[in-house]
C-alpha cells in the first residue's frame, strides 16, 4: 500500500470534548451550522438512546433526556486540524489536509518497517491531545480513506483483500453526498462492491460525473496526486507547572523564555506580534486572561517582555498558579512612512507601557478615550482603546443646542429639594442653598427599561434668587444639581 | 377646560401603535376624554372596534388616519363629514391599489382631488413640516405649509402642537408658533399617541426594533426617550398647555366640527333587477312561491303562513334584493352543475329553502325562525353557502368579482395576531436572545403552545431560558402585552363584501397577497357591526367529494341523486353505528367516533344530535353525558321547567341547539326579539365577555320577574354559560347532518366512487391519504398504485370494488405533466419507457417518482420498479444514439435487484406518502410482542391492562379537554385510542409529539363499544428503516 488516511471520527464532537473531557461517557450531540442545523455529530451513548443525524434539539431530548447539547466550535477545531496535521507528518512529509478531522499520507519512499510501526505511534501521539484516531492503509487515498472508516484503529488492505472489503463495505458509511446515496439505495446498491459491479459506462451515463468519480476511485483508478498542506502558523507556548507557583520571580523566568522564543520564531517566520494573549491558569479558580493590544506591532523581545512584567508585577491573585500560556497573534511586518502632519507619540511602546501600568492602579475600564453611546443617557459614555496615532474622529454629536451652555458638576451634587404644587420651590446643596425664583420643566427621560440598569430621570431647569441657572435632576427620589448654566 | 384627543394610532398602525384599540377606548375613559380621534397609518383597520369600544364607553369615536405621502412625510387628516369619509376611502385605496401591499404612497394630485371633508394637522415629529425643517430648514417648512394650504383651505388646517416633556420640543414648537400666527393658522394641542398608558411604552420600542430591524441593545437612539405618548386628560392636556390654551381649546371646537362617525357609513346592499313593474319585493315573493311549489309540492298553511310572515318581514327590513342577489348566485352554481348548499342560520328560512339556497326544510323541522331574522335585528342575516373547494368555488367567487368588481366586490380581511411561538420570536429576537435559544423553543413548541397546563415561564425554561435569565421576566412581560393585538392583515378564506356602487367609498381596499383579489381592511365582525353584507362562499372538501363521487358513479353508468337518496338507510346507520366513519363528513373525529356507538344513531335527527354533541360548548357544559345517559335510559329524562317540555323534548330536556336558548329564554324570561337577538350575539363565538355578563344579568331578572324559581334560574344561566364559546345553531347541524349522512351513505353504497372522490380533494379531513388508503382496504377496496398505462391526473374507479391512483397522489408531480402524459397516450399506447419518456417532457424528480412507484412497471421492456429506475436515469440526450446497442446487450433492463418488501414501502412512502400494500406495522408484527393490536383489543376486558403500538395518526389535545390529550395509533388491523392526562403528557412530551411510532400501555377503558387506553406509560416504539406516515395534529 502507498497510501495512509489518518481520520478522527466524529472530527467536531471530538474537538468539542477534548475541552470537556467530563462529557466523554454522557450523551453529547453537535449541532450543525445554521438557524436550522439539526444534529450534526453525537457521542456514543446518544447513539444507544436513539439519537439520529439530522434531529433537531427538541427530538433529540425526546428519545434521550439527559442529552447534552453543544454548538460546534470552530476554534476548537482549527487547533485539532493542527495537531492532526502535525502528527501526520512524522509519518511522511507528503500529506494533505483532505478535510477537516482526515489527513492523507503519501508513503512513496517510506521505509516499510515505518509504514507498520508508524500508525500506532501517531494514535498514540493524538491520544496524547485527548484525541482518538484510525489509519487505514491501501493503495490508493480514496481507498485508504474508505479503509480508514473500518479500521479499529488500524487497517491495511491489499490486493485480493480490496474486493472482500468492498464487498462488505456498507454504502451508508461511504461518506457520499445526499442525492448520490439516495440514488443508490433507490438503486438497492447496499455495499462499494455492488456499485463496483457496474459499468463504468452505465454509471456515467446515470450518475453524471459524481457517479463516475466514485466508480473510479472504487476502482482504484482516482488520482494518487496530493495537495500538501501547510501548517498554520500558531505563536503559542504554554507550560503546566509540576508545582503550582506561589511567586512573581519563576514566572517572570517563564514569561522570559516563552517571550524569547516566540519573538524569534516570529522573526523567522517574517511575522511581527500584533496582540499577546497571556492565561494564567489557577488552582480551584478561573484562570486569568489578558489580551494586550500592542499600539505597534513589534518582534522586541524586551518590548514584549517589559509589557508583561508591568503587567505581572500589579498582579494580585488569592491561588496558586497552575499554568501559563502565551499566545501571540501574528502579523505581516510593514515598514511605513508616517504622513507629514501625523501626530505620533515618540515611543508608542513606552506609552503603551504608561498605560499598562495606569491601568493597573485604576483599572482597565478606567483608561482608554471617552467615547459617547448611543443611549438617550445624559453623559452616558464608554472607553475606548488609547490610540498613539492623532487621527482626525468622526464628529459623533450634532450641533450644540441653542441656548446657554451647561457647565455639568461631576459628579452631580446631591440636593434636598422642597416643593410646591408640584414644582421645586428651594434647593438646597453643597454648590447651592437657596429660593427658586423660576422653574422649566419637567423633562422626562428613561430607557434601557430591559436592563438591570434600566433607569428613569426628571430634569428641571431652575433659576434662584440672586441670580444664577441650574438643572436639577430627580431620579427616583434622589435630588441632584447636575450643572450650572453659563 | 375640556380637551379632545384627535391624533391617536392603535396596533392597527402595525409595529408603531402599542395598544388595541378597545384598550385605548377603555383609558380615553379613565382619564376623562370625551370624544378621541384614531388615525391609524394609513387605514382605518382599526376605527370599527375603536367605535365599538368607544361606543360602549360613552365616548366619541372620531374618524381619521395618518397618510404616508409620496414626497416623504405623514399627514394626518381627521373626517369631517361624510364626503370627507368617502374621499378618505377613495384615497386609501387609490394608495393601496396601486402598490405592492404595504408600500402605498398618498400623491399630491389624489389629495387635490379627494381633500374635501378632510381636514388636515401639520403633522408631529414624522410630519411633512418637520421633514422639511430638518432637510431645508425654516424655508423649507414654510413652503412645505403653503403646499398644505393650497391642499386645505381654511379652517381645514391646524398647526398640531405635541408637548412630551423633551427639551427638543421648544424649539421645534418655537418654530411652528411663529409659523402659526405668520400664516394665521389656528393651533391644535395633540399627544400623538401611540399607546394607551405608560406601562406600554417599551412595547413600542419593540415594534420600532422590529420595523427598523434590529435589536434593542443596537438601537440606540431610535427608541423613544420617555413614556410620554399616552392618553392624556383633559387637566393634564390642559397644565401642560397652560400658557397656549387656545391650542387646547380648539381641540374641542374642531371636534364638535367633526360630525362624521362610523354610524354614517352610507353602504347599500346591490339592488337586483327586476323586471318592469315589478319591485325587489315583489319579485322576491313570486319567485319564493315558485320554488316553494317545487319543494313542497303543494305548500300547505302552515308553510304558506310561513313564507308570507317572512316575506312581509324581509320587505320591512328592506331585505328583499339581499336574497335575491344571492338567489342569483345560487342559480348560477346549479347552472354550471357547482353543487351549493346554504349554511348556518340561513337554514330557519322556508324562503331561503324555497329558493334553493338551504336544504333543510324548517318548517318540517320546526326551525325557529327569530334565529335568522328578527324585528329588532340591526344587522343583515348572513347567508353563508357551502361550496366544493378547488377551482368550483373559485369559479363562483371569480364570477361575483365579474358582476360586482372592480368596485363593488372584495373579500374581507382576516387579522392574524401576535401569539405563541411567533409572539416570542420576534420579541426573544428584539432582547437579544440568540437564534439557537429561539429555535429551540419553537421546536420544543411544535405542536402548539400549550397554554393549558404549562405557563409561559416554564416553556421557556424549558427552551433554555431560566427564571432568573435576567431578561425572562420582560420577555414574559412583553410577551402578555402584545398576545392578541395585530400583527398584519390576511385575506379570509371567503367573506365576499358586495356593495351597491362603489365599494372604494364605504371601506379601503388593498390588494391581497393573491393576485387579482381585493381584501378590504375590515374583517367579518367589523362588517357585521357596520351592518355590511357578508356573503361567505366557503370552500368545503367534502362538497368536493360529493360533487366527484356523484359525477363519478354517473359516468360509470350508476347515476345517484342526492336529493334522493333513503333517509333511513339501515346500512348507513349501521356504519356510524359501528363508528367506521373515517372519511365521513364531520362525524369521524376521534371525539365523535367514540360518542357514536353510544347515541347509536338511528334516525336523521340522531344524526342532527351527533352532529351538534361533539361541540366545545356542550363539553364545557358538561352535556354530553347526560344526554347520552338518559337516553341510553341510565338517567331519567328532566326539565329545567315543565314550560319547557315542547323546546327540549327532542333533545331529552338538555338545550344542544342555540335556537332552544333563545326559545328558553323567550318562554322562561319573556325576552323580546330584540333581547333574543342580543342573546343570540352574545352566545356568538368571539364576543366579549362584558356582553354575555350583561345578557345573562338581563335573563336571571327577567326570570327573577316572572317567578321562575332560584335553582331552575341557575341550570338555566349556567347552560348559556357553556355555549358562549362555540354557539351552534340546529339549522347548522342539520345542514352539516345532511352532508354528514350523504357521505357515509355514499361510504357504504358507492365506496369506491367514494374513496376516490377522497383521495382527489385532499388534504381535508381528518386523515391522511395513508390512513384512508387502509381504512379503504378494510371495506374490500382495492387501491392500486398509479401506473401509465391506464391512470389519469385524478384517482379514478376501475370497477366497483377498485380505485386507481392517480398522477396527482404522487409529491411533486406536476399536472401539466400528468394530463401531457394522459393525452399522449390516447394518441398512441407507450412502446416503452424510453418511448415514453421521449414524448412526454418530465423532469428528473417526476421520471423517478413515476419508477418509484411503479407506475412504469406495465410498460413492455420493463421488469419492475428497479429496471425502470435503471431505465430513466439513462442521459436521454444520448439514448437514441446507442439504443440499438444497448437492446443488443441486454442492459435494457437493468442489472439491479429487485425490490424487497421493505424497499417497495419505503419507496411507496417517500414518492406518496403512502403504501397501496399492507400497513407498515405488519412488517413490524413479529417483533412486537405484547402489543395488541387494534382488531385484538375488541376482545380484551375492561380494565385490564394492555400496550397498544402504531403509526401515530392523529394527536388532539382541544382547548376544553383540561389539558388531556387524545392519540390515535394506527396499525395493519385498524385504529386504537388512548387517553394521556395532562400531566404524563408533560413528562412525556417530546416522545408524545416528536415520535411518527408510539407503543402506548394502560389499563383499557371500554363501555358501550368504545375503548380507550388510558395512558400511564409512553415511549418510542423504535421501528427501523420504517418509513413515516403523517399525522394530522390538532392542539
Amino acid at each position: 500500500m502507498t497510501f495512509a488516511v489518518i481520520r478522527i471520527p466524529g472530527f467536531a464532537l471530538q474537538a468539542v470534548l477534548r475541552l470537556e473531557p467530563g462529557l466523554s461517557r454522557r450523551a453529547v450531540v453537535l449541532l450543525g451550522d445554521g438557524r436550522r442545523g439539526g444534529v450534526w455529530q453525537m457521542s456514543t451513548p446518544a447513539v444507544r438512546d436513539g439519537v439520529e443525524r439530522g434531529m433537531t434539539a427538541a427530538q433529540v431530548l425526546a428519545r434521550c433526556p439527559g442529552a447534552i447539547i453543544r454548538a460546534r466550535s470552530f476554534s476548537a477545531e482549527e487547533s485539532v486540524s493542527r495537531i492532526l496535521i502535525s502528527c501526520s507528518r512524522s509519518f511522511a512529509p507528503r500529506v494533505e489536509a483532505t478535510e477537516p478531522g482526515l489527513c492523507t499520507v503519501d508513503l512513496r519512499g517510506v521505509l516499510p518497517r515505518h509504514r507498520a510501526e508508524h500508525p500506532r505511534r501517531i494514535l498514540r501521539q493524538l491520544a496524547q491531545f485527548g484525541l482518538k484516531g484510525r489509519v487505514g492503509l491501501a493503495r490508493t487515498p480514496a481507498l485508504a480513506r474508505f479503509v480508514s472508516l473500518r479500521a479499529d484503529p488500524v487497517l491495511e488492505v491489499d490486493g485480493e483483500e480490496e474486493e472482500v472489503f468492498l464487498r462488505t463495505f456498507p454504502l451508508a458509511l461511504a461518506e457520499l453526498s445526499p442525492s448520490l446515496e439516495a440514488r443508490l439505495t433507490e438503486w438497492g446498491i447496499t455495499s462499494l462492491g455492488a456499485f463496483r459491479r457496474l459499468s463504468r459506462q452505465s454509471v456515467g451515463d446515470r450518475l453524471g460525473k459524481e457517479g463516475q468519480d466514485l466508480w473510479d476511485r472504487v476502482r482504484g483508478r482516482d488520482s494518487c496526486v496530493l495537495r500538501p498542506a501547510s501548517l498554520p502558523e500558531t505563536f503559542e507556548e504554554n507550560v503546566e507547572f509540576e508545582t503550582p507557583l506561589e511567586t512573581l520571580e519563576p514566572l517572570l523566568f517563564y514569561v522570559r523564555r516563552f517571550v524569547d522564543q516566540l519573538a524569534l520564531r516570529l522573526a523567522d517566520a517574517c511575522r511581527a506580534a500584533e496582540k499577546v494573549i497571556l492565561e494564567l491558569t489557577r488552582e480551584h479558580a478561573p484562570s486569568l486572561r489578558r489580551e494586550f493590544e500592542l499600539p505597534e506591532p513589534t518582534t522586541r523581545s524586551e518590548i514584549l517582555f517589559r509589557m508583561l512584567g508591568t503587567h505581572l508585577e500589579s498582579l494580585k491573585s488569592e491561588r496558586r498558579l497552575t499554568g501559563v500560556s502565551l499566545r501571540v497573534i501574528p502579523c505581516p511586518i510593514q515598514s511605513k512612512q508616517r504622513e507629514l502632519f501625523d501626530a505620533a507619540v515618540r515611543d508608542p511602546h513606552h506609552f503603551a507601557e504608561t498605560l499598562a501600568r495606569l491601568a493597573a492602579v485604576v483599572g482597565a475600564g478606567n483608561v482608554g478615550s471617552p467615547r459617547l453611546t448611543p443611549t438617550h443617557r445624559p453623559d452616558a459614555f464608554c472607553m475606548d482603546t488609547l490610540n498613539t496615532e492623532e487621527k482626525d474622529r468622526p464628529e459623533t454629536a450634532g450641533p450644540p443646542p441653542p441656548g446657554p451652555a451647561l457647565r455639568r458638576f461631576r459628579p452631580p451634587f446631591p440636593a434636598r429639594v422642597r416643593m410646591r404644587d408640584g414644582r421645586p420651590r428651594s434647593v438646597a446643596s453643597r454648590v447651592l442653598d437657596a429660593t427658586l425664583r423660576d422653574v422649566r420643566g419637567p423633562w422626562r427621560i428613561s430607557g434601557e427599561w430591559w436592563r438591570q440598569d434600566r433607569w428613569s430621570r426628571e430634569e428641571w431647569d431652575v433659576e434662584v434668587i440672586g441670580g444664577g441657572l441650574y438643572r436639577l435632576v430627580r431620579e427616583g427620589e434622589t435630588w441632584s444639581v447636575e450643572g450650572m448654566y453659563d | 377646560m375640556s380637551y379632545v384627543e384627535l391624533h391617536a394610532s392603535s396596533a392597527f398602525s402595525f409595529l408603531r401603535g402599542a395598544s388595541a384599540p378597545g384598550d385605548l377606548a377603555g383609558e380615553a375613559a379613565g382619564v376623562g376624554l370625551s370624544a378621541v380621534a384614531l388615525c391609524d397609518r394609513d387605514g382605518v383597520y382599526g376605527a370599527v372596534r375603536f367605535h365599538r369600544a368607544a361606543r360602549e364607553r360613552g365616548i366619541r369615536a372620531l374618524v381619521g388616519c395618518e397618510l404616508t405621502l409620496e414626497q416623504g412625510g405623514v399627514l394626518p387628516v381627521l373626517v369631517r363629514s361624510r364626503e370627507g369619509y368617502r374621499n378618505l376611502c377613495r384615497l386609501l385605496t387609490r394608495s393601496h391599489l396601486r402598490a405592492p401591499k404595504g408600500t402605498g404612497r398618498i400623491h399630491g394630485e389624489d389629495l387635490e382631488c379627494f381633500g374635501e371633508g378632510l381636514v388636515a394637522l401639520t403633522g408631529d415629529v414624522e410630519g411633512p413640516l418637520r421633514r422639511a425643517w430638518e432637510t431645508t430648514g425654516r424655508e423649507g417648512v414654510a413652503a412645505a405649509l403653503q403646499g398644505l394650504r393650497r391642499l386645505f383651505p381654511s379652517g381645514c388646517l391646524y398647526v398640531e402642537l405635541q408637548r412630551h416633556r423633551l427639551r427638543e420640543d421648544s424649539r421645534w414648537e418655537k418654530v411652528l408658533l411663529d409659523l402659526a400666527r405668520a400664516e394665521q393658522l389656528p393651533l391644535l394641542a395633540t399627544n400623538g399617541v401611540r399607546y394607551a398608558s405608560p406601562d406600554r411604552r417599551p412595547l413600542a420600542d419593540v415594534f420600532t426594533c422590529l420595523r427598523q430591524h434590529t435589536h434593542l441593545d443596537a438601537a440606540g437612539t431610535i427608541l423613544s426617550r420617555n413614556a410620554e405618548r399616552c392618553l392624556k386628560g383633559p387637566a393634564e392636556m390642559t397644565a401642560l398647555f397652560a400658557d397656549l390654551p387656545e391650542a387646547v381649546a380648539n381641540t374641542v371646537r374642531l371636534a364638535e366640527s367633526l360630525e362624521f362617525t362610523l354610524e354614517d357609513v352610507d353602504y347599500r346592499f346591490p339592488t337586483y333587477p327586476v323586471p318592469p313593474g315589478e319591485s325587489m319585493d315583489s319579485f322576491l315573493r313570486q319567485a319564493t312561491r315558485a320554488g316553494a311549489r317545487e319543494r313542497y309540492g303543494k305548500p300547505g298553511p302552515e308553510v304558506r303562513a310561513q313564507l308570507d310572515r317572512e316575506l312581509d318581514l324581509i320587505a320591512k327590513l328592506g331585505f328583499s334584493g339581499y336574497f335575491l342577489v344571492v338567489w342569483d348566485i345560487v342559480n348560477f352554481c346549479r347552472e354550471r352543475n357547482i353543487m351549493v348548499q346554504g349554511r348556518g342560520s340561513a337554514a330557519n328560512s322556508a324562503v331561503c329553502y324555497s329558493l334553493g339556497i338551504t336544504a333543510v326544510d324548517p318548517v318540517g323541522g320546526k326551525l325557529l325562525f327569530e334565529r335568522f331574522l328578527s324585528e329588532g335585528r340591526k344587522t343583515w342575516p348572513d347567508i353563508d353557502l357551502d361550496l366544493p373547494s378547488g377551482e368550483r368555488r373559485e369559479a363562483v367567487i371569480r364570477e361575483v368579482y365579474r358582476r360586482y368588481a372592480p368596485n363593488g366586490a372584495a373579500m374581507t380581511a382576516n387579522v392574524i395576531t401576535y401569539r405563541g411561538r411567533s409572539a416570542v420570536r420576534e420579541i426573544g429576537k428584539v432582547l437579544g436572545f440568540s437564534a439557537a435559544t429561539l429555535d429551540r423553543f419553537s421546536g420544543l413548541y411544535a405542536g402548539g403552545d400549550y397554554p393549558h397546563t404549562l405557563e409561559l415561564g416554564r416553556q421557556l425554561a424549558q427552551a433554555g431560558i431560566p427564571p432568573n435569565h435576567p431578561r425572562a421576566a420582560v420577555l414574559e412581560k412583553l410577551y402578555a402585552m402584545v398576545y392578541g393585538l395585530p400583527r398584519h392583515l390576511g385575506q379570509h378564506s371567503g367573506g365576499m363584501i358586495i356593495c351597491q356602487g362603489k365599494l372604494d367609498t364605504v371601506v379601503p381596499l388593498e390588494n391581497a397577497s393573491m393576485p387579482g383579489r381585493v381584501v378590504i381592511q375590515w374583517d367579518k365582525e367589523d362588517c357585521e357591526d357596520m351592518g355590511i353584507i357578508k356573503v361567505d362562499l366557503l370552500g368545503l372538501g367534502m362538497m368536493a367529494v360529493l360533487q366527484d363521487t356523484l359525477e363519478s358513479a354517473r359516468a360509470r353508468g350508476r347515476p345517484l341523486d342526492l336529493t334522493k337518496i333513503p333517509k333511513d338507510d339501515p346500512a348507513t346507520f349501521r356504519l356510524m353505528r359501528e363508528a367506521d366513519t373515517v372519511g365521513v363528513f364531520q362525524i369521524e373525529s376521534r371525539a365523535q367516533m367514540a360518542t357514536l356507538p353510544r347515541l347509536k344513531p338511528r334516525t336523521f335527527y340522531d344524526v342532527v344530535i351527533e352532529v351538534a354533541i361533539i361541540r366545545p360548548g356542550p363539553i364545557q357544559g358538561d352535556l354530553v353525558h347526560p344526554y347520552l345517559e338518559r337516553r341510553s335510559g341510565r338517567q331519567p329524562v328532566r326539565y329545567f321547567d315543565e314550560r319547557l317540555v315542547p323546546v327540549l323534548e327532542r333533545t331529552l330536556g338538555v338545550p344542544l341547539f342555540q335556537e332552544q336558548m333563545l326559545k328558553i329564554a323567550m318562554v322562561m324570561a319573556d325576552f323580546s326579539g330584540t333581547e333574543a337577538e342580543e342573546l343570540r350575539r352574545a352566545l356568538n363565538f368571539g364576543r366579549s365577555e362584558e356582553r354575555l355578563e350583561r345578557v345573562t344579568r338581563n335573563l336571571r331578572k327577567a326570570m327573577e320577574a316572572k317567578g321562575v324559581g332560584a335553582k331552575t334560574i341557575e341550570e338555566i344561566v349556567a347552560s348559556v354559560g357553556s355555549f358562549a364559546l362555540y354557539g351552534f345553531p340546529e339549522s347548522h347541524a342539520i345542514s352539516f347532518a345532511l352532508l354528514a349522512y350523504a357521505s357515509a351513505y355514499l361510504k357504504v353504497h358507492h365506496p369506491a366512487d367514494f374513496y376516490a372522490g377522497l383521495f382527489n380533494n385532499q388534504p381535508m379531513g381528518f386523515y391522511s391519504p395513508a390512513t384512508l388508503v387502509q381504512d379503504a382496504r378494510r371495506r374490500g377496496i382495492r387501491v392500486r398504485p398509479p401506473c401509465v398505462t391506464v391512470s389519469g391526473w385524478p384517482c379514478a374507479v376501475e370497477d366497483d370494488g377498485t380505485v386507481r391512483l392517480g398522477f396527482c397522489m404522487i409529491r411533486g408531480f406536476r399536472e401539466e405533466s400528468g394530463r401531457r402524459l394522459c393525452a399522449e397516450r390516447e394518441r398512441a399506447p407507450f412502446g416503452s419507457v424510453r418511448d415514453l419518456l421521449l414524448r412526454v417532457p418530465l423532469d428528473a424528480r417526476e421520471r423517478r417518482a413515476l419508477a418509484l412507484v411503479g407506475a412504469l412497471n406495465a410498460l413492455p421492456g420493463c421488469r419492475d420498479r428497479r429496471g425502470a429506475l435503471w431505465q430513466v436515469e439513462e442521459d436521454l440526450d444520448g439514448m437514441e444514439l446507442f439504443a440499438p446497442a444497448r437492446a443488443e446487450t441486454g442492459e435494457e433492463t437493468g442489472p439491479l435487484e429487485m425490490m424487497r418488501y421493505l424497499e417497495r414501502l419505503r419507496a411507496d412512502y417517500s414518492v406518496m406518502d403512502l403504501t397501496t400494500g399492507a400497513h407498515p406495522m405488519k412488517f413490524l408484527r413479529p417483533q412486537l410482542a405484547g402489543i395488541w393490536s387494534a382488531e385484538d383489543l375488541k376482545e380484551a376486558k375492561n380494565g385490564r391492562r394492555v400496550t397498544i403500538g402504531g403509526s401515530v395518526i392523529c394527536r388532539q389535545r382541544p382547548g376544553t379537554a383540561k389539558g388531556v390529550v387524545f392519540i390515535s395509533l394506527e396499525d395493519e388491523t385498524g385504529i386504537s385510542n388512548a387517553i394521556v392526562r395532562a400531566k404524563l403528557f408533560e413528562k412525556r412530551r417530546l416522545v408524545i409529539s416528536g415520535e411518527p411510532f408510539l407503543a402506548i400501555t394502560g389499563p383499557l377503558q371500554s363501555r358501550d363499544g368504545v375503548r380507550h387506553v388510558l395512558a400511564e406509560q409512553i415511549r418510542r416504539l423504535d421501528t427501523p428503516a420504517m418509513p413515516e406516515g403523517a399525522s394530522h395534529d390538532f392542539y
